[in-house]
């Protein structure tokens, strides 16, 4: 992993879904990067676009919602402009998903080895036999007791985290360049969340694939990502390693999460809470959409959109005040 | 008609008593016994079908109704066909068991030889039903949008009209005879397979599964087939036992008033409606075909009933209760 080269790269991504009231911007011009071998990590609070970022890089964005401008460029190809065969064979096999629910993401009426075995001979020539074989294997390797009976039991003969643990296993059975995982231990207690993100990063290491991790648990992204990118109101507003990121937050919004989560470190009776709610999308002002919310808002807050800027190695932040150390 | 359904309750009776003598109530109960996982389902649910006693007897009535579909021509002891092989309307006695017609033909053997045309037609109508149905159910559920629009209101319309009308209608426009008896009885029971196929898409298409799916690379058909449909399974094996139940009244009310297959062809409701105008005189020619549809008509009923309980994911805690 000492040759950095970028796999994934959104650029100015726009998804918009056409509602009878008008316009909702769910995901407004974001741009980030995923190395080979990197985890990034999409944070923010509900409704903030991420797991809509991730179903526009797989171009499964549900009607009505629509991408209407930007690029996702898989190492060199622009995915925007494949056709929907060739989007197909991509999906699956160069880009993967995981999705939050484990109940409901696997199909009750199939037995996990047809559901295994289909994405694996959707992408690649192997026979049902051998199919059946690899997916053998890979419940071992995600840590399911004695895979050859399990593998024809039916979803609902699964706990939880072993369905959860099934859902990486097919998400990884074509060997794809990157994962997106969406939330994926929102569903599970702590100590099964615990095993799952530990397998994840394991699984994900041995097989070199980069992986993108939404999720709003700052705890997560502090144990498991290399790279954060904190989404507000379908764009991204800070973006750094997460060393610097925790230390280091220069967007009000970041700061406010921040001071928001429990620490065990230091003795607080309260916590901190971002007061008020984040705006509409319905047709958003050309103003900084976190103003309404932002104890530090000045005039020029609410006459123009803060641009993305580099303050430092690494680390981009959409404040017109990053530079004057507020807190 | 009292005496007849009292008849029918009897011979239940000993048809059931013969099978459980028979042993075949064992060889079930064994089979729940095996641990092959994966058919554990499947046996469960037989097992469950087993201790339906309606149901299990109705499907031993129904096996007897296909053999004999099968094997009718070489049990019938007469020529259904030919005129005056008795004297005209012989009550039931030792050389014609159920009787002579008004044309002195073997009421027997015409029962037997009607059984097939019967089943067939009924067979054939529902596949036609399904075949057409079923595609247009998923097509529209799934497309959404205008596609289903158009589909659901030309269901709309087929809905509209009464099963036997729109039969009508189908034979009016395509004329008598047995195959198009068959296609019309087919096209009345379009609509009820289309709306099954597509509520169930409605419902099962909003499941992340299916979004997971389309993540993992899937094409838009083998979604559809390989996801959706084995969701609608189970209602769909229902609706097609009562289907044939309805498909053999449309078909034999058809042949009833004379728009089916034409005489001297032994059908079931043609020779109902063919001797119901001598009923004051002789009951037995048109009792015979009556009570043979009565009896297949109550057998599939009950079979589908069933099979609604044992395949019902929702009674899976019911487990299999010990005798």
């Amino acid at each position: 992993m000492n040759k950095k080269t970028v796999l994934l790269n959104v650029r100015n991504l726009h998804t918009t879904f056409h509602m009878m009231r008008g316009k909702i911007k769910a995901v407004n011009g974001i741009s980030f990067m995923i190395e080979r071998g990197e985890v990034l990590g999409m944070v923010g609070e509900s409704g903030c676009g991420k797991s809509v970022t991730g179903l526009s890089i797989m171009r499964i964005v549900p009607y009505p919602g629509r991408i209407t401008e930007g690029e996702v460029l898989l190492e060199e190809q622009n995915l925007l402009e494949l056709g929907e065969k060739e989007m197909r064979l991509v999906r699956g096999s160069e880009i993967a998903m995981i999705f939050q629910d484990p109940m409901t993401s696997l199909n009750p009426v199939l037995t996990i080895s047809r559901q295994l075995t289909e994405a694996i001979e959707t992408h690649t020539d192997i026979h049902r036999h051998e199919a059946q074989n690899r997916a053998i294997e890979l419940l071992k390797t995600v840590g399911i007791p004695s895979p050859e009976k399990r593998i024809h039991d039916y979803p609902h003969q699964f706990s939880g985290g072993m369905r959860q643990r099934v859902m990486i296993a097919m998400a990884l059975s074509c060997y794809p360049r990157i994962l997106i995982a969406d939330e994926p231990t929102t569903a599970l207690d702590v100590t099964i969340q615990a095993q799952i993100l530990e397998l994840m990063k394991e699984v994900c290491e041995k097989i070199e694939t980069s992986i993108m991790f939404i999720t709003h648990d700052l705890g997560i992204v502090a144990g498991l990502c290399q790279k954060v990118a904190v989404m507000y109101a379908g764009r991204i507003v800070e973006m750094a390693e997460v060393e610097e990121l925790y230390s280091r937050p220069c967007h009000p919004y970041t700061y406010g999460l921040l001071t928001s989560t429990p620490r065990m470190d230091r003795r607080e009776s309260r916590l901190n809470p971002i007061t008020g709610l984040p705006p509409s999308l319905y047709e958003p002002p050309s103003q900084c959409l976190f103003a309404s919310r932002c104890a530090y808002v000045e005039d020029r807050c609410m006459a123009a959109v803060p641009e993305l800027e580099m303050i430092g190695e690494r680390h981009t932040v959409a404040c017109f005040r990053s530079n004057d150390n507020l807190w | 008609m009292v005496s007849a359904l009292l008849c029918i309750r009897l011979s239940y009776r000993k048809l059931e008593k013969m099978f459980f003598k028979s042993g075949m109530k064992k060889k079930i109960d064994e089979m729940s016994q095996s641990h092959s996982r994966g058919w554990q389902g499947v046996k469960d649910s037989l097992v469950r079908f087993g201790q339906n006693r309606a149901a299990l007897v109705s499907s031993f009535v129904l096996l007897i109704f296909i053999v004999i579909a099968i094997f009718g021509p070489t049990l019938a002891p007469h020529d259904p066909i030919k005129i005056g092989i008795g004297p005209r309307l012989t009550p039931p006695n030792k050389d014609f068991l159920l009787g002579t017609d008004q044309f002195g033909r073997d009421v027997l053997s015409r029962v037997l030889y009607g059984t097939r045309l019967t089943l067939q037609a009924s067979i054939i109508a529902v596949v036609v039903a399904a075949g057409i149905g079923i595609p247009l159910g998923l097509i529209a559920g799934y497309a959404g949008k205008w596609t289903d629009n158009i589909i659901s209101r030309f269901i709309d319309i087929l809905l509209s009209f009464p099963g036997i009308l729109l039969a009508l209608i189908v034979v009016a426009i395509l004329g008598t005879g047995l195959g198009k008896v068959q296609i019309a009885v087919g096209v009345s029971l379009i609509p009820a397979y289309a709306r099954l196929v597509r509520g169930s898409v409605l419902s099962a298409k909003e499941n992340v599964y299916v979004e997971a799916a389309r993540a993992g690379g899937c094409s838009t058909f083998r979604i559809a087939t390989r996801h959706i449909l084995p969701n609608v399974f189970v209602p769909l094996l229902v609706l097609t036992t009562t289907a044939i139940g309805w498909a053999i009244i449309i078909a034999t009310s058809i042949n009833f008033i004379g728009l089916g297959v034409q005489p001297p062809t032994p059908e079931w409701g043609a020779d109902l409606g063919a001797a119901r105008s001598y009923l004051g005189v002789a009951w037995w020619p048109a009792t015979f075909p009556g009570l043979a549809i009565l009896i297949t008509i109550l057998s599939i009923n009950l079979i589908g009933d069933g099979l609604q309980n044992a395949l019902d994911p929702r009674l899976k805690h019911r487990a299999v209760i010990e005798k």
